[in-house]
């Protein structure tokens, strides 16, 4: 089924990965190991023709998959060729419901409409995701998101499927059950290639490991026969490998931290629930659990504790001076330490950074990006480090020289991990969460049978169904309400539309807070309309209110400026109204019936998608800096502007590697920005929306034709005798 | 004083005229179409009065043929004869002006559909054809009562500028003076009597300003004139603003068509890689944006107006700065627009912002900043290199102009769409500081910024 001849990837810098040869037979599972750096990643983009469209090098030697050069087919034919997926689930996910997921790719090849309805239901079925379908994608859990993005890159009925480590970011629970769906895939005559470094994980199911290293073969033989000299050689776990030895543990010391029946709730769900956890100087605390068992909250309560600081999940969220000398000198120059280089130093040896000192955080490796976020903590001596899945999408030899150096230096660290291993390894307590309770606390040797069943908890989000109005009349009511707002000048009229709208927006019943926030949002801009039309009023006749100095402030203009100011509240209204009413993917339908390309509307759905993440990544950002730093009401505006300013470059940085993985995902998804696609739940206008658009057009039209009329008669311009009583109409009510 | 009695010569519907003060005026039992004063062979004034007029007063005319056309078409010519005038004598004081009406329709009775006491004219453009010379703008419906017997009033009015006759307000004369006009009324004893007045504006000369209606009654035979003075406002459109709303318009138009023949095209060359980068910067355009508004309402709160001057350094100024750094990492003709416009989107979905405004912005961002970073080479490779101040300074070139024309029109459209009002000393501080300094500021940041992402790795 997959044949790779001599494959390799020529770098822009002349470096050189591969060659290799790998053929892989229909229903057989290959997982392609290798430490980090071997060309794993690499391979499989070009394994699947995406190399050759995303890198800027060369591709090598050649592939056929089903008798055919991935690269060379259309977007819509890759499709039903081969199924590729990376690491991290929540970037490579292109639509915003579990159906629109798994029709993404059939929709763009054109299937039709009946063959997408049963793939969906096929798939989702398949991947173990409840229904319904139109069920939102940020709702799922970590495990559901990583089997939908397996069923969806095959529901095109591709017959080989490529995975680049999906177990990277899966707790026990989803990787039990990813790892169970592909040998079922196998079973059924897929392809499968695998690359993975947590080979315990897939080593049961394997039909063949490759082991390469810098690019090139070391191994290719099935488990049973597998040489395990070469991969405990390459640092890797081996099924011979003696258990891990733990590291010398000191003796606990006082009490460092503490939280005490902690209770966390987000709206209605308890996420940690009367949680109590001493941390002791120079323990190492493993917190294990499932994905959304409270770990990382329980992280984000301890990082509150004065002396805590915490790494986060992804360090580049912890990174934002433009060298790692800046990075790492910034805590100890913030609390004016005496000893700024030589805390610096101290770190950067033992962390193994002190030769990149001068290069800039952004551009080093995963794995040297996480030792320099921690060496900028540990540089600010914190009583206790707290570290959220350190080990995660890093093989075990980086993580070693990470704890290494922990020990080394005595820090007392909590981490949270899914890698037992590690945790056996490196950890002298271990806190077992499950559901926001602790239900272990104790010695690592005995957490093994202590592991609760797994949970699958996605997030409860409410979505708007697709019931109500044809969402491209919405945006055209939206539309004809802005205009009229424009067009009108009397309160009355402008109060009528206000009416109007926030009636639309009761009637969606937003979350009290939304409102709040577009109140909050209109009373600002209400306020600066009101000053500035009250101080800028030009008609005549015009009453001083009062003055300032030489400022006057105009009745006139005040009272213009609460006109003025109710006009927006209707345009936010109406907005809000849309918004609140309206799922993202029936809105980007509804612009692509109206005529926007599909690439445009999708990509701006996209981006919207990935606010909330964005959003919280500048958050985690901004919490690392300030737990690094002095507080703001201690250092110069333009300081404190700057240092806002500096926030901007991680984000960007984190959203152009997201922006990288998302491109492969719709690549591989066959995305054609301007080809035409099947609508798996096309629009149509049903009676009510046809009444409701042509009231509402006349409606416009009839106001938009009046005041046109009504500002050629009083400009002069033109007019006529009949109209007279039409002009009055309009000045009083309109 | 001279009295004129006007007879139609063909038709059994009665037609009277009186002539004074150098003024003609004709009534008949049918509506009034069309007027034309003859003084002997030459045409002297030409009349349409308003609405279904049965009287009509030709202020500063003297003729002696009249041509009246009245509803239906029929059309007679009359000649001017004088006849003696019957005149009732006024006792002193006893006349008043009770209530002045302006605008008014030529019956008398006020018009609500413009502003009282008020002229609005719109913004003197470029000279149209007609706009010289006296237009008759509106009637101010003079009411005038008499607590004495039956007394004829010649009533007249010009618009004084301070203690002068204000220019731009005379009605039209044979000889192109600016006579004012009259009319005379009789007023009955204890009751009151309206007469229209009709006000002349030159729409070239007229400029705005507050002036005064000065009204005069004079008793025929009573000794004093009764004066009545009344504020009369002008107001015009601005010139700036309508030249800024035209521009707006066509580069709304232009940057529309822009769009509607270049997205495809663009989206169909461009590398997924490409479109997902610029699609993640409208995100994190987006959340700075967001995040800035918090700041923004807060400095809003105190500074109001004049927040802008600072908010923009930290709202504008950044957004700017990702844009540029967009460009500079994907420096190609259609990343700009493309940015714009899946930002744009992005609110549209994120907020349920649309609006006609909207859209004449989306064009014009899109045109000015696509041409600019064009004309100064940034989207033609040029750029990439050199040293930072030069490359800082040729970024900027192309993104200050393209945001002080984006910024500009979209004031222009916001002030013709929502009639608001803008001291030009503020026009010009918003629109050099955020729009075009800050822009400066903005490219500073982001060339280091685009440096630095192209090192970034997975």
């Amino acid at each position: 089924m997959i044949v790779a001849e001599g494959l390799g990837y020529r770098f822009t810098s002349g470096e050189v990965v591969g060659p290799v040869d790998l053929h892989v037979r229909a229903g057989e599972l290959v997982v392609l190991t290798g430490p980090t750096g071997a060309g794993k990643s690499v391979l499989l983009r070009a394994l699947v023709g995406l190399a050759s469209r995303h890198g800027q090098g060369d591709v090598l030697g050649k592939v056929r998959i089903d008798g055919v050069d991935p690269a060379d087919v259309a977007p819509a034919a890759r499709v039903a060729l081969v199924g590729f997926a990376g690491q991290d689930a929540r970037d490579q996910l292109v639509a915003g419901t579990v159906g629109d997921e798994i029709a993404f790719g059939l929709e763009s090849a054109g299937a039709s409409r009946a063959v997408i309805d049963h793939a969906v239901a096929t798939w989702a079925d398949r991947a173990g995701v409840p229904p319904p379908t139109h069920r939102p994608t940020m709702a799922l859990s970590g495990g559901e998101r990583h089997r939908l993005l397996v069923a969806a890159v095959l529901a095109g009925g591709a017959r080989a499927l490529v995975l680049d480590e999906p177990l990277a970011h899966l707790d026990a629970a989803g990787t039990r059950d990813l790892v169970a769906l592909l040998r079922a895939l196998a079973s059924e005559g897929c392809a499968v290639v695998v690359a993975e470094h947590r080979l315990a994980a897939v080593w049961g199911i394997a039909d063949r490991i490759v082991a390469i290293d810098r690019g090139l073969l070391v191994a290719d033989a099935a488990p049973a026969a597998f040489p395990y000299a070469s991969l405990r050689a390459l640092g890797l776990w081996s099924p011979d490998a003696p258990p891990a030895t733990p590291l010398a543990a000191s003796p606990p010391g006082p009490v460092v931290a503490r939280v005490s029946d902690l209770v966390v709730r987000y709206g209605n769900a308890t996420v940690l629930d009367r949680v109590t956890l001493d941390v002791r100087a120079g323990e190492r605390i493993a917190l294990l659990g499932n994905n959304g068992a409270g770990k990382s909250t329980l992280l984000g309560a301890l990082a509150a504790l004065p002396g805590a600081l915490l790494v986060p999940q992804d360090p580049d969220l912890a990174l934002f001076r433009p060298t790692v000398r800046e990075e790492i000198t910034y805590g100890p120059q913030e609390h004016g330490s005496r000893d700024v280089e030589g805390k610096m130093s101290r770190v950067a040896v033992a962390l193994s950074v002190a030769d990149l000192l001068d290069r800039p955080p952004q551009a080093l490796s995963r794995g040297q990006r996480l030792r320099v976020a921690v060496a900028g903590m540990l540089a600010c001596e914190p009583r206790v480090l707290l570290l959220d899945e350190p080990t995660s999408g890093q093989d075990p030899e980086p993580v070693a020289r990470l704890f290494d150096a922990l020990v080394s230096l005595g820090v007392t660290v909590v981490f949270a991990t899914h890698d037992r291993d590690v945790a056996r390894r490196f950890a002298t307590r271990a806190v077992v969460l499950d559901a926001g309770r602790v239900t272990y606390d104790g010695p690592v040797e005995g957490v093994q049978e202590r592991l609760s069943a797994p949970i699958e908890r996605g997030v409860p989000v409410a979505f708007p169904t697709a019931a109500g109005l044809d969402p491209r009349l919405r945006v055209l009511l939206v539309f004809g309400v802005a205009t009229v707002a424009a067009v009108v000048d009397r309160p009355v009229a402008v109060g009528v539309l206000l009416a109007v709208t926030g009636l639309a927006i009761a009637a969606t019943r937003p979350d009290p807070r939304d409102v709040l926030r577009g109140f909050v949002l209109w009373a600002a801009i209400a306020w600066a309309t009101v000053v500035s039309q009250g101080l800028f009023y030009s008609m005549a006749p015009r009453t001083p209110w009062f003055a300032l100095g030489p400022l006057v402030v105009w009745t006139e203009g005040v009272r213009y400026g609460l006109v003025q100011s109710l006009r927006y509240a209707v345009l936010l209204s109406a907005g809000l109204a849309l918004v609140t009413s309206t799922s993202v993917d029936r809105l980007l339908a509804a612009l692509v019936r109206l005529g926007l390309p599909f690439g445009g509307a999708f990509l701006a759905a996209s981006a919207l998608r990935f606010v909330p993440v964005v959003a919280g990544e500048a958050l985690t950002v901004r919490a690392a800096r300030a737990a690094r730093g002095r507080p703001v009401w201690r250092r110069s505006p333009f300081a404190w502007l700057a240092l806002e300013v500096a926030l901007v470059l991680p984000v960007a940085a984190r959203a152009l590697r997201r922006a990288q993985v998302l491109a492969e995902a719709l690549d591989a998804r066959g995305f054609d920005p301007v080809a035409p696609r099947t609508e798996r739940d096309p629009l149509r206008f049903r009676g009510l929306d046809l009444a409701v658009g042509g009231v509402a057009f006349a409606a416009v039209v009839a106001v938009v034709g009046l005041r046109f009329a009504f500002v050629l008669y009083t400009t002069d311009t033109a007019w006529s005798p009949v109209l007279l009583p039409l002009y009055s109409f309009t000045r009083r009510w309109l | 004083m001279i009295a004129a009695l006007v007879a139609c010569s063909q038709s059994d519907v009665p037609v009277e005229a009186v002539a004074i003060d150098g003024g003609v005026r004709v009534s008949a039992d049918a509506s009034i179409v069309r007027l034309e004063v003859f003084e002997g062979e030459r045409l002297v004034a030409t009349r349409h009065p308003p609405g279904a007029a049965r009287e009509v007063w030709v202020a500063g005319v003297v003729g002696t043929e009249l041509r009246v056309t009245l509803e239906g078409g029929d059309t007679r010519d009359v000649a001017i004869t004088t006849a003696p005038a019957r005149v009732a004598v006024a006792g002193e004081g006893l006349v008043t002006v009770d209530h002045v009406a302006f605008p008014a329709l030529a019956d008398g009775s006020p018009d609500l559909a413009r502003d009282a006491d008020a002229i609005a004219l719109s913004a003197p453009l470029w000279p149209r054809a007609g706009d010289r010379g006296p237009h008759l703008f509106a009637f101010r419906a003079v009411t005038l009562r008499s607590e004495g017997g039956t007394v004829d009033v010649v009533v007249s009015q010009r618009v004084l500028n301070g203690s002068q006759a204000a220019d731009g307000f005379g009605p039209p004369t044979a000889l192109g003076t600016r006579a004012p006009g009259a009319v005379m009324v009789r007023v009955p004893g204890g009751g009151e009597s309206t007469v229209a007045l009709p006000v002349y504006v030159d729409r070239s000369s007229v400029v705005a300003g507050t002036y005064a209606f000065e009204t005069v009654a004079t008793p025929l035979g009573g000794a004093e004139p009764v004066f009545d003075h009344r504020p009369v406002y002008v107001s015009r459109g601005s010139r700036v603003a309508r030249v800024g709303l035209f521009a707006a318009l066509i580069g709304g138009a232009s940057g529309g068509l822009a769009l509607l023949v270049g997205t495809r095209p663009f989206l169909r060359r461009a590398r997924t890689s490409d479109l997902t980068t610029i699609a993640l910067f409208a995100t994190v355009q987006f959340v700075w944006g967001v995040g800035s508004q918090l700041f923004a309402s807060a400095a809003t709160t105190v500074l109001g107006p004049f927040a802008p001057m600072l908010t923009g350094l930290v709202d504008e100024a950044i957004r700017t700065a990702l844009m540029a750094t967009l460009v500079l990492l994907i420096p190609r003709p259609g990343t700009v627009g493309a940015s714009i416009t899946v930002g744009y989107v992005l609110r549209l979905l994120a907020l349920g912002s649309v609006t006609p405004i909207d859209l004449v912005w989306l064009g014009n961002a899109v045109i000015a900043h696509e041409a600019a970073l064009w004309l100064v080479g940034i989207t033609r490779g040029r750029g990439a290199d050199g040293p930072t101040p030069a490359r800082v300074l040729r970024l900027a070139a192309g993104l200050a102009p393209a945001a002080l024309f984006t910024a500009a029109t979209a004031l222009a459209v916001h002030v013709a769409a929502y009639r608001l009002f803008y001291a030009d000393w503020y026009v010009a501080m918003v629109l050099l500081g955020p729009s075009f300094l800050y822009v400066f500021g903005a490219c500073a940041l982001a060339v280091p910024f685009a440096d630095a992402l192209r090192r970034v790795r997975p």
